[in-house]
Order: structure tokens, then sequence, then C-alpha cells
């Protein structure tokens, strides 16, 4: 066994997991240059499980995209692992469930070394870290994914001829109340938050005639 | 003592007196109080996209409520026209090309418990431009950041108590001069239809990359064209015959490259009038001729 030594003299050595050579080779640049010494380096989930021993504290270093990074993920998880995911593709808010089970620190990738640091402390602390550049990475208000359904389509168009709430409601014979909440699904589905910003958005998006 | 300041005061106060004498305030429900100008006897303007979705309006003068009926919101340019009976005199207005960065000017507008007035400054001044919801406004008016909900909708004045441009709200805290042109325009057209109509093609656009040769083929000087996703039936697009998957390249002469370039092509066209369509076509350019009309109301 390895005597640690420098700031993280406490901290057992990482593995290093990834089933891309490319990043597997970033992890370690950064995992070193943030003054861990690395235990090993894994290719598959199944060569992290055999490394991995939950009494002896070791933690798990990945990357690449939430996808590659899911299946060491799961692994760690099930090890009862700490495990730091430096991740670059885009992620959705739904990605936030993994964080559930704790333990696990989500960073964007090339994080500052301080950020990475206190990510690893808290991992190990079996606390969950979600950083907030993650939601930068966030894919674009999802635009083909959902498309307006014919009645939102008409509350939008006549919303966008400038009648009132209650004048589309008449028109269409439904209550206000129903037209609101037809106007708020379309926001949500458009992600805007104004009826200007909605109409523009619907005929930028094909989604309304001009 | 009478020094250059007193009679400054004197001055700006006398100025204000004034202006406060052509805005009123106006409520759209629900506690929502915003400012407007009278424009005429009968006529008030003001900001559209707050005033937008409210059915019943009142407008607050000095010394009465009056109802207002909402002729127009024109989201584009974030102005609404109404109409009520004030019995206050209009406005007189100025055009906003005197206005220079630095100029101070007057916004004055109406809250719940009176005359609201602020002395603010110009920030920029720049030429034509188009807001995001595409509307076209003769000039870009800043002014001074940060400006009271109630004053929205509110007038602002040159030194001469002229009205030069509406204030609204923009993203992030800016504040918008509406240029007096421009709101002279819509009000002309409301004046003449009773309502903003909206020139209506019929047709549904999406965004498509060009290929590099088709760009210059067509010579156009992007590769982000418009192409049909769907055309409403007995729509003046469907009756020019307009296809699904046609691209569109100009109409009027105007180069296309997205939806909203041909929403503010049109929205400069007179109804009624012929208008030529290029698109291009299985492999070839082809011109079309329609006849723009409003949309069919319900």
């Amino acid at each position: 066994m390895k005597v640690a030594c420098g700031p993280h003299w406490d901290l057992v050595d990482p593995i290093v997991a990834a089933s891309s050579d490319a990043v597997r080779r970033e992890l370690v640049n950064l995992t070193e240059s943030a003054d861990f010494r690395i235990l090993a380096l894994a290719g598959e989930p199944t060569e992290l499980a055999a490394l991995l021993r939950p009494e002896s504290g070791s933690w798990v270093v990945t990357g690449g995209s939430l996808a590659q990074a899911h299946p060491f993920l799961s692994t760690a998880r099930s090890a009862k692992a700490a495990a730091v995911a430096i991740l670059t593709g885009p992620t959705q808010s739904d990605d936030r469930a993994i964080l559930s089970y704790g333990g696990l620190a989500l960073l964007r990738a090339m994080p500052q070394m301080r950020t990475f640091q206190a990510a690893v402390s808290a991992s190990r602390a079996h606390l969950s870290v979600w950083d907030p550049g993650l939601d930068a990475l966030a894919e674009p208000a999802e635009s083909i994914k959902a498309p307006l359904s014919p009645r939102e389509r008409t509350v939008l168009q006549l919303t966008g001829a400038g009648l009132s709430t209650k004048a589309v409601a008449r028109t269409l014979d439904i209550s206000p109340n129903t037209v609101k909440f037809h106007l708020h699904s379309t926001f949500a589905k458009l992600g805007v938050s104004s009826r200007a910003e909605a109409v523009m958005e619907a005929i930028r998006r094909g989604e309304l005639a001009v | 003592m009478s020094s250059v300041l007193t009679e400054w005061a004197v001055a700006r106060r006398a100025l204000a007196r004034k202006a406060a004498l052509s805005v009123v305030g106006i409520d759209r429900g629900q506690g929502v109080r915003l400012s407007g100008i009278v424009w005429d006897s009968e006529t008030l303007v003001t900001a559209a996209e707050i005033l937008h979705g409210a059915d019943t309006v009142t407008v607050q003068t000095d010394n009465e409520a009056v109802p207002a009926e909402i002729l127009a919101c024109d989201l584009s340019v974030d102005v609404a026209v109404l109409r009520a009976r004030t019995g206050a005199s209009g406005v007189s207005t100025t055009n906003s090309t005197g206005l220079a960065a630095g100029d101070d000017v007057l916004v004055a507008g109406r809250s719940h418990t009176g005359s609201a007035l602020l002395w603010t400054h110009v920030e920029q001044v720049g030429p034509a431009w188009r807001s995001r919801s595409g509307g076209a406004l003769n000039r870009l008016i800043r002014l001074s950041p940060g400006l009271h909900p109630t004053l929205e909708g509110g007038g602002t004045f040159d030194l001469e108590g002229r009205l030069c441009a509406m204030a609204v709200r923009g993203p992030r805290h800016q504040t918008i001069g509406i240029p007096s042109e421009t709101i002279g325009r819509i009000v002309s057209t409301v004046r003449e239809h009773g309502r903003l109509p909206q020139p209506y093609l019929g047709i549904r656009l999406q965004p498509v990359g060009l290929d590099e040769s088709l760009r210059q083929q067509l010579s156009r000087d992007s590769s982000n064209g418009a192409i049909v996703v769907g055309v409403e039936p007995e729509s003046p697009a469907a009756a020019a015959g307009l296809l699904f998957g046609d691209l569109i390249v100009s109409v009027a002469g105007q180069p296309i490259h997205n939806a909203i370039d041909l929403k503010i092509a049109l929205s400069e066209m007179a109804l009624g009038s012929p208008v030529e369509v290029q698109v291009y076509r299985a492999g070839a350019s082809l011109e079309l001729t329609v006849s723009v009309r409003e949309r069919a109301r319900y």
C-alpha cells in the first residue's frame, strides 16, 4: 500500500474509470494536478467493481458524457463508494435524480482545482454535489420533443391576434382558466415567459402560420 | 435671492406640471397600475405587454375614472392603443430625431396616489432597430435603467415639454423609449381600420441551412433559409399555390431568412395588394403572386 502524503494525506487514492482512452487521460491529468495520487485505472465497470473495496474507502473519478459515466457511477453506487464525475455532454434537470443516492459529485468539465477538491471531500462525506455550471450545458428548450397541441396552437394564435383571455375563452367556448392553462403549457414548451415571446417563438418554430 | 438655480427649478416644475396633464393612470385589474399617454381627446397609448390579455381597463385622470376599450395591442413594438373619453387635451409630440445621448428627459405617469414624475436622461440613441419580437422601431432610445412599474407606458418629454417617446421596461432592468414616430404610425393605422390588421399569408416556416452552392445560386449573403412546413387551407398562400417544401427566397424583393423576417415584411404591406413571392422548388426558382389579406376571424 502506498503511503499518501501532501495536502490530502487523509484521503485514500482514487480510481480513475472511463471507457474512452482520451477521457481517461484527461481525468488522470486533472486528478494528478489536484494533488491526488491515482490508485488504479479502470476501463470497464467490471474492472472498477473488482478494484473497489468498500472498507478501504477508495473512491472514483469518472467523466465524459453522462451516458458514458453512468455505468461507472452505478458500479460505485453498488460498492457504496464516493464518486466524482466530470461531465462534458449536455445534461437535463432530470439527471439530478441520480444525486439522491448521496456521495456523488457531478461537475462541469475543466473544474477549478478548489472546486474539484471540495467536491471530493463532499462526496466522501456522503454529500451530493451538483455544479450549477451543468445547468448551462442543459439542452436548449426542447423544440421537436414537445410540439404544441392543436388546442394550444389555436389559443396562441388568437392571443397573437390581440384577443384577451376572456375573448379567447368566448371564441373557443371554454373557460378563461382553461385558456390560461393552455397558455402556461405553451410557455413551458416554448421556454418563454410572456405572451409576446410565446407568439414569436411559435412562429420561429413553425408552430404558427404567418 | 434669485439665482440661475432657482430659475432652473421653477422652469423644471412648470414643465413637470404641464407634462402631468397629458398622462393618465391605467388600471388593468388585479391591482396592476401602469401609465398612459393622452394622444388625443379620445385616444390613449400605453405599453402593450402589460396590458395584453386584460378585459376591462379603467383610466384614472386627475379628477375621474373612466372606462377604456383596448383597440389594439402591438406586442412587437410594445404599443397598445385605447379608446377613452378623458376630456384631456392631446399631447404635443415631436420627432425623436432631436434626442441625443445625455439629454435630460422627464418621464411622466400616474401612480395610485397621483402624478409620478421622474427626471432621467437618455443613455443611448441609435438607428432604427427591430425588437426581439420582430417589431420595427424608428430609433433605439435607451433611458437610464430601472423604471418603476407604474411609470411603464408613461410619456417621455424633452425640455420643451414635447412628447418624444413612451417609456417601457425592457429585459434586464433596461428602460426603452418607444419613439413618438413609431407610436404615431400605429395610432394612424388603428384609426384607419379601427384595429391593427395583421397581414397574413398562411404558411408555417422552419429554419433550414442552405448548401454553399445553393446559397451562391440564389445569391444570398447567409446560409439561413426558411422552408414551408405547412400551408393553411383557404389562405392566400394556398390560393397562390405555395407548397410544402418550398424554400421562401424573398417577398416583395426582401430576402427572407426566417419566419420573423417574413412577419416583418408582411407587416409593412397593404392589405389586398399583390405581392411577389420568390420560392425555390424542386431545383428551380419560381415567382408566385400572393394577395395578402387578414386572417379570417373565428
